[in-house]
């Protein structure tokens, strides 16, 4: 039985993947200090008998679940959540510490470049509203390299690394080499560290 | 024969047939079997629930429940086969063929045997056939198909009794998944509410088995044969070896004879309802000497047309010295089956959306085409191996059956394909009905081009294939 537990701010759209985790045969925790998220998650997740016993959701912060949770999840997803976190050290290593050895980590983000300004704040919340403007501070974007680093602090070793690119045109994200804008990781924890208070 | 059906009841509903089809499915209720209602009761209290209900089983329908349930990603899903009408299945082969045949690409014969359908037709009968001839009342234009060497198979004529038994055995031995409720007609469809907040959680595959779908000014079913104004029949032929299909565009519609076994084929004409009147009032020897009158006479041609195109098929000799086909003679016609001349109504109808939540149209509930070129039955195939796969994708990706995502793919991939093969199929109907000069030397300059041309025809013959 694989275990996964998901830290979900401000996203709606990472409860469809959780939902399919779910599915797929995982038991899911979904993560949000927002208590409207929740609700939101829970009314979608409700229509899917199938998904009952598999999904839950709580109303914390990562940090919340450590002392109880240490080291008892199989995977950890962090999807669209870094960019907005002003602590990111503090965050990873409580990510790290939910994980089992040999847990994985996935991360999507945002890096912070001059490519990723254009794209995400410029075109996708001034022009084209596919956010709402203000949604990402381009200062609090994480660059992958800087991104490895942290994680290696951590106690994770990044095991993949994938640039993402969204088409609005026939709303689809595909994989692509760069990883200038969009990106996703999986880091695997592979020894002990000490967590943080 | 198929006749085309008179201007004021031909059903010109490009774009007006999924309204139509939702108008008359309001109008009714479920009467029997057990699948969830929003708000009825199920028979015995407890609605039960199906991952897949798939309504109406015709040869798309009962092909469709077969495809899910012989799905390896789709084995936990519970499938439900409502069908209106009572168990198809022939005990064993009747020695008179019946009238009601379909032409099966080999893209509809891979699908057939993907769920061990083809192997049951083989045990019974069916006929392939290499080369199809195709030509004008009007001029001596014609063009012929057939794979390079005469190696494969063009198509299959097969019996649709003979598709129906080998579905219906097929689904007998998937019965612990594959559920299949016959004479339980449904009506009334309860759609969910459009927010998210629905109660209703089974999943509806809508195919046409016409009973259940259409309303009372709607045509008949394709499978009833009392109905009114088609025609379909089958002639004994001189023997020769018959593994040709002919077809003649006349101005009033075209004519095609179909193998069926070395002296037998079956004949589809299409043509008004008033003649089509006429043919079945004659009598059986007045009727071979029509059928044979039609496909040999030459009176509808003009001289003007017939220079025009000789010096056209001389000058593309000179370019393409292989681009034109030996004219085969097509056989004459014996005598018919007595009694086996009927009727059935034509039409051309297309729904814009073929998915909404939690409902797809399958086969003839999203497109109905004329048959000159045998694609009707084919096409719905298609959107059954089609929507086997997208289900089977949603399944491995973690999402719901009813997931709207891959819902629209099969949309879209399959109105991709439909539709410009219904559009191919209409501008040919309405091409060669008429025996305007200037309208007849264009296409008969267009289709001994397009003889001469073999990439194109074989790419004509692959897209047919699918």
């Amino acid at each position: 039985e694989t275990r996964i537990e998901s830290a979900q701010q401000h996203n709606t759209a990472s409860s469809c993947c959780l939902q399919a985790l779910a599915r797929l045969g995982a038991s899911v925790t979904g993560v949000d200090p927002v208590r409207e998220s929740i609700v939101v998650a829970k009314t979608h997740a409700a229509q899917d008998p199938a998904l009952k016993d598999k999904l839950k959701y709580l109303c914390a912060a990562v940090e919340d679940l450590l002392p109880e949770h240490s080291e008892s999840f199989d995977g950890v997803v962090a999807s669209e959540v870094l960019e907005h976190v002003v602590q990111k050290q503090a965050f990873l290593d409580c990510c790290g510490g939910l994980l089992k050895p040999g847990g994985s980590l996935f991360v999507t983000t945002l890096s912070r470049s001059s490519a990723a300004y254009t794209l995400a704040i410029v075109a996708a919340e001034r022009l084209l509203q596919i956010v709402p403007t203000g949604t990402h501070d381009w200062n609090l974007f994480i660059t992958p390299k800087e991104l490895c680093y942290m994680l290696e602090e951590g106690g994770l070793q990044v095991q993949e690394l994938r640039g993402m690119l969204y088409n609005p045109a026939s709303c689809v994200w595909s994989w692509v080499t760069p990883t200038d804008v969009n990106y996703a990781l999986q880091a695997i924890k592979h020894n002990l560290k000490s967590t943080p208070v | 024969m198929a006749l085309r059906v008179l201007p004021v009841c031909r059903r010109r509903v490009l774009g007006q047939f999924l309204p139509k089809v939702k108008r008359s499915v309001r109008a009714c209720s479920l009467s029997a079997g057990s699948a969830k209602e929003n708000d009825d009761d199920g028979h015995h209290g407890q609605p039960a629930f199906y991952d897949i209900i798939v309504s109406g089983g015709g040869l798309v329908g009962s092909a469709m429940a077969c495809a899910l349930g012989y799905e390896p990603m789709l084995a936990d899903q519970r499938i439900l086969l409502l069908e209106a009408g009572k168990r198809k299945h022939l005990d064993k082969l009747p020695g008179t063929y019946s009238n009601r045949v379909s032409a099966l690409s080999p893209g509809s014969v891979t699908l057939l045997d993907s769920i061990g359908a083809w192997e049951q037709i083989s045990t019974m009968r069916f006929k392939p056939f290499k080369r199809m001839q195709v030509w004008d009342a009007c001029s001596d234009a014609l063009i012929t198909f057939d794979k390079e060497d005469f190696v494969e198979d063009l198509a299959f004529i097969v019996e649709n009794d003979v598709v129906m038994t080998a579905l219906t055995k097929q689904l007998e031995s998937i019965k612990d998944q594959v559920n299949v409720l016959y004479k339980s007609r449904v009506v009334k469809y309860t759609w969910p509410a459009a927010t998210p907040e629905s109660e209703e959680l089974d999943e509806w595959t809508s195919e046409s088995v016409e009973q259940t779908m259409e309303g009372p000014d709607e045509p008949c079913p394709w499978v009833k044969v009392e109905l009114a104004d088609g025609k379909v029949l089958q002639t004994r032929l001189l023997p020769t070896e018959n593994n040709v299909a002919w077809q003649r565009f006349l101005p009033s519609g075209p004519i095609a004879m179909l193998p069926l076994s070395e002296d037998l084929s079956s004949l589809v004409w299409s043509t008004s309802p008033h003649h089509a009147e006429e043919l079945m009032d004659m009598s059986e020897e007045t009727f071979v000497d029509a059928i044979n009158s039609v496909f040999w006479s030459d009176s509808q041609r003009s001289e003007f047309t017939d220079t025009a195109s000789s010096a056209f098929r001389s000058a593309l000799s000179l370019i393409l010295p292989t681009g034109s086909s030996v004219r085969q003679l097509p056989p004459s016609v014996a005598s018919i089956d007595p009694g086996s001349r009927a009727t059935f109504p034509l039409g051309l109808g297309h729904a814009t959306d073929y998915v909404a939540p939690r409902l797809v149209l399958v086969g003839d509930a999203a497109h109905r085409v004329h048959p000159l070129a045998g694609q009707g039955v084919n096409l719905g195939f298609g959107d059954v191996a089609a929507l086997r796969d997208l289900l089977s994708l949603a399944i491995y990706d973690g999402r719901e059956l009813g997931s709207p995502q891959h819902l629209h793919k099969y949309e879209t991939v399959r109105q991709r394909h439909n539709l410009p093969t219904m559009l191919a199929i209409d501008i040919l109907n309405r091409l060669y009905s008429t025996d305007h000069t200037a309208l007849v030397l264009l296409r008969s300059l267009g289709l001994q081009a397009t003889n001469a041309i073999s990439p194109l025809k074989e790419q004509i013959i692959a897209y047919a294939s699918k």
